[in-house]
């Protein structure tokens, strides 16, 4: 893994960033550290307000820090902006932009001219990203009779134009959706393992998002970044121990409960509610907390030797809302009254 | 309650509602106007511009007659200054449609109220109409200190012909709005371009005479044509040169009142019927771009 | 898969352009800023009133003012020739300078800042597209109004004509790109900016008149207006045989009028691209580049 900032796909060193404003300035960025690795699919997870996107914005040129140091693909937002330009490319979600007048194809070519492709390698990548993104049946139709769904689907055809080395999404999946919110996430996987060493940064306040698709997630609040880990390793902060809750169709015969707590990889063994069907039937569940995730199978053949059969399996995970509670005391939406989502 | 009493209170609801969104259509329309950051720059502007384009005419006037026909020049100024009413009513109006469509992305919302568009667009273009009132008396001053334009204001005259006028204007400007909620472009210069061409057929710069005989009727029943010439009389004691000089003053309220009267009804019928065309062509949350 | 960086193996391979990419890349970006313009006029055939017929009636307004005053008929030739060049200002205006403003609100601004051509491509693209619109726009003007008012011209030197023309263009497209990038900074304001760069500029630029009219002004005027400039020099080859009268008389010979725009030309394009840059960068430390509304 290259420590060299050089190296990394994104280096962020102190970048703070704040705004003029009246009655006070707003600091939007408070001092963030971040290193992304080449070919990491790597997000930003916080709410509203959290300074993702003025991050991004840095990130792509668009913005300067009010101090710190960032690196895209080992060059200066700064004083690199040009070379920073030819490598990168960005997809904002709820975005309404484009040339109402160009059908979806042109606008697709036009944006190919700027990237510097060739008249017919314009062509030809845009009629394969329209393929790709599933727009064959609106290729001639005016971008400005496109639903939502569509523009972003066009939106982020172009954000793969040029084959980025680092591409950003903005909230990508805002205001899309089930189905073209999950087709656009499978494009952007697909698109990442077709060549080694794409990096994606993915800004989002969608929790199931964050942990389908990212390698590795920053989880962000008032400028600066709370915890950072893989998606399990930002779990265990909140719960060190994998819990499961097994339902058998009676407590084993010998030692019960306590035989079961007693096992190798047990940390504890407790009662649950039986819900549903086997409410007021022999059945029992236990809550088992384990110290690793392959201690289960030992439980599992343990309870079926002394006599009881499995008839449920679940495990309990916290969710990256439980994590963000744990770090800041409050949830997603909680401050402006909105629910998290 | 009785089937009448009933809907007599559904109207009185009714028009209060359009009253309120009219009355706060005004206040946003003049956060709109005046949102400035430097007034003194918003003060040239409201000189400079209506200043400018008397300044063409006079110069123009200037070059042909070396300033031998004050007259004629009386009669350009006064149509210059008055032509920016027409220009800020247009302008306004248009203007308030395409902004709040394609910029603020606000007039679905508008819509879908009880009053819907009308009030709320009459209320949001008033700040512009007021302003290029400004325009009208500054022009009108630099005219009468440097010009020598001879003021001979007849106020129970000019108060009915301007009220007239504006309305009259106002209802070629709520077409044009109409009109400009069809188009699938930007048509932000289109307001300027229809004044333009009124320019042409209302007697605003040169007497109606002047024009090829197949235009005459057009510029006879424009309600511009009668409100410009009543508004000279008011203004400056007297008519214009040609043949419109020659109508009886009272005559010429009668035709501004009859222009108007028939003007304000056809121009609402259209709106409604354009608004009508907007909701089914599915125009009203349209964003052009070009 | 893409060949777009087919030959790199990392990032900063990819980054590394030569001089050549970077000029084909400007020149195809120039290419597809222009074609959305260009495409446009086919696709909205309601140009054809707003932006011929109704502008050909304001020209004809003033038309009939000279006919009212009873002024010589070359007083028409030039209203209509200052007519058809004010398409061309009013595109300068509200199609270039203003386009950044319009962009920044659609959402588009962005994503050509943060595209590797440059700006002054975009620029140059909306410029050449906007000049294929305005054309026609000009011609239907003097076509129309020739036709109608009886305008006749006595073109001596047409390939001079159409070289003043087109060295006219430089200097007043330079000055739409000079004034987009301070549309970019002052936001709200440009746009009220716009609005008063027209009225005046007519009048400077003496779009009605002959500009000797307004001496010493047109003077001043003659130095800083590509429009006043142009159109002096235009008027001079399309009438040559107007009426020697002092008013009539043009300011400057041709040829000084010629150098006088061709170092407009450079002047205006080398400062477009100095204040593009410097304020790319203060809107960048401002966050003015993504802010709507402003």
């Amino acid at each position: 893994m290259p420590d060299n900032p050089d190296d990394l796909a994104i280096h962020a060193r102190a970048v703070t960033r704040i705004y003029k404003a009246k009655p006070e300035p707003v600091t939007a960025l408070g001092g963030v550290d971040l290193d992304v690795q080449p070919g990491e699919f790597f997000g930003l997870l916080g709410p509203n307000g959290a300074g993702k996107t003025t991050l991004i914005k840095i990130l792509t040129t668009l913005l300067l820090p009010t101090s710190g140091t960032a690196r895209v693909a080992g060059f200066d937002v700064v004083n690199e902006t040009a070379k920073i330009r030819r490598v990168i490319n960005m997809v904002s979600g709820g975005e309404q932009s484009g040339y109402g007048l160009l059908t979806t194809r042109e606008q697709l070519w036009m944006f190919s001219q700027f990237y510097g492709l060739t008249q017919r390698d314009g062509w030809k990548r845009v009629d394969e990203l329209i393929e790709i993104t599933g727009l064959q049946e609106q290729r001639d139709q005016k971008v400005r009779t496109l639903s939502t769904g569509q523009r972003q689907k066009l939106n982020f055809a172009r954000g793969l134009l040029n084959d980025p080395w680092v591409l950003f999404l903005d909230e990508p999946t805002l205001g899309l959706d089930v189905a073209a919110a999950r087709d656009l996430r499978e494009h952007t996987l697909a698109w990442k393992a077709e060549t080694e060493g794409r990096t994606v940064l993915l800004t989002t306040h969608y929790m199931v998002e964050a942990e389908q698709l990212c390698d590795r997630i920053a989880i962000v609040d008032r400028g600066r970044i709370l915890a950072l880990g893989t998606p399990e390793e930002l779990r265990r902060r909140v719960q060190a121990e994998s819990i499961f809750r097994i339902e058998l169709d009676q407590l084993p015969a010998q030692g019960g409960l306590a035989a079961i707590g007693a096992l190798p990889g047990v940390v504890s063994a407790v009662h649950a509610d039986v819900d549903g069907e086997g409410a007021g039937s022999d059945r029992v569940a236990v809550k088992v907390a384990l110290a690793d995730d392959s201690a289960l199978t030992s439980v599992v053949t343990a309870v079926a030797e002394r006599g009881s059969h499995l008839v449920g399996l679940e495990k309990s995970e916290p969710s990256l809302e439980d994590v963000f509670v744990e770090l800041v005391g409050r949830g997603f939406g909680d401050e402006d009254g909105t629910s998290a989502s | 309650m009785a089937v009448t009493g009933r809907a007599a209170t559904v109207r009185g609801l009714m028009l209060a509602d359009a009253w309120r969104s009219f009355r706060t259509a005004i206040g946003l329309g003049w956060a709109v106007e005046s949102n400035w950051s430097d007034p003194f720059l918003f003060s040239i502007y409201t000189l400079v511009k209506p200043l400018a384009a008397a300044l063409i005419l006079v110069v123009m006037f200037q070059v042909i007659t070396g300033g031998s026909n004050p007259e004629f020049l009386q009669f350009l100024i006064v149509g210059s200054a008055l032509w920016n009413v027409v220009f800020g009513v247009m302008a306004g109006l248009v203007q308030s449609i395409l902004e709040d469509r394609e910029r603020y992305r606000m007039i679905k919302y508008v819509v879908v109220t009880p009053p819907s568009l009308f009030p709320f667009l009459l209320g949001r273009s008033l700040a512009r109409v007021a302003i290029s009132f400004v325009a009208v008396v500054l022009t009108l001053a630099v005219g009468v200190v440097f010009l020598g334009v001879d003021l001979q204001v007849n106020l129970l005259y000019l108060v009915p012909a301007t009220v007239l006028g504006v309305l009259a204007v106002m209802a070629l400007g709520i077409f044009m709005a109409g009109w400009c909620l069809q188009l699938r472009q930007e048509a932000w210069s289109y307001p300027e371009a229809i004044a333009g061409a009124l320019y042409l057929v209302s007697g605003a710069i040169f007497p109606i005479d002047i024009l090829p005989t197949f235009i005459q009727p057009i510029a006879y029943i424009m309600p511009t044509t009668w409100w410009l010439e009543a508004s000279r009389r008011g203004l400056l004691g007297h008519g214009t040169p040609g043949v419109i000089g020659g109508v009886p003053d009272g005559l010429v309220m009668l035709f501004l009142l009859i222009s108007t009267a028939v003007a304000v009804p056809l121009a609402l019928a259209a709106f409604a019927w354009f608004m009508r065309r907007a909701r089914q062509a599915g125009l009203l949350d349209m964003v052009t771009g070009s | 898969m893409s060949s777009y960086h087919a030959l790199a193996k990392t990032p900063r391979e990819a980054a590394e352009w030569s001089t050549g990419r970077l000029i084909r890349v400007n020149m195809r970006a120039i290419v597809g800023r222009a074609y959305p313009r260009i495409i446009g006029l086919t696709r909205e055939p309601s140009w054809i009133f707003f932006e011929i017929l109704l502008p050909f009636l304001a020209v004809s307004a003033f038309v009939f003012v000279y006919r009212a005053l009873e002024a010589p008929e070359e007083f028409i030739g030039f209203v209509v020739l200052g007519g058809a060049m004010t398409a061309f200002w009013l595109n300068v205006v509200w199609m270039m300078a203003a386009q950044f403003y319009w962009e920044k609100d659609q959402g588009n601004l962005e994503l050509y800042f943060s595209a590797p051509m440059h700006l002054m491509s975009i620029l140059a693209g909306m410029a050449i597209g906007g000049l294929v619109m305005t054309s026609s726009r000009a011609l239907a003007v003097i076509g129309i109004g020739s036709i109608l008012f009886g305008v006749s011209y006595d073109i001596q030197q047409p390939w001079l004509l159409a070289g003043v023309f087109f060295l006219t263009m430089i200097p007043l497209y330079g000055m739409g790109m000079l004034f987009a990038s301070l549309f970019l900074m002052w936001g709200r304001e440009g746009f009220h900016l716009a609005q008063l760069l027209q009225e005046p500029i007519y009048f400077l630029g003496g779009v009605n008149f002959p500009i000797r009219a307004i001496m010493p002004v047109a003077a001043l005027a003659i130095a800083v207006l590509p429009l006043a400039v142009g159109l002096d020099a235009m008027r001079q080859l399309v009438f040559p045989n107007s009426d020697p009268e002092e008013v009539l008389a043009p300011m400057l010979p041709v040829n000084v009028e010629i150098v006088i725009l061709a170092v407009m030309g450079v002047v205006f394009l080398v400062a477009a691209r100095l204040a593009l840059g410097y304020l790319e960068r203060l809107a960048r430390r401002e966050g003015r580049l993504t802010l709507r509304w402003q």
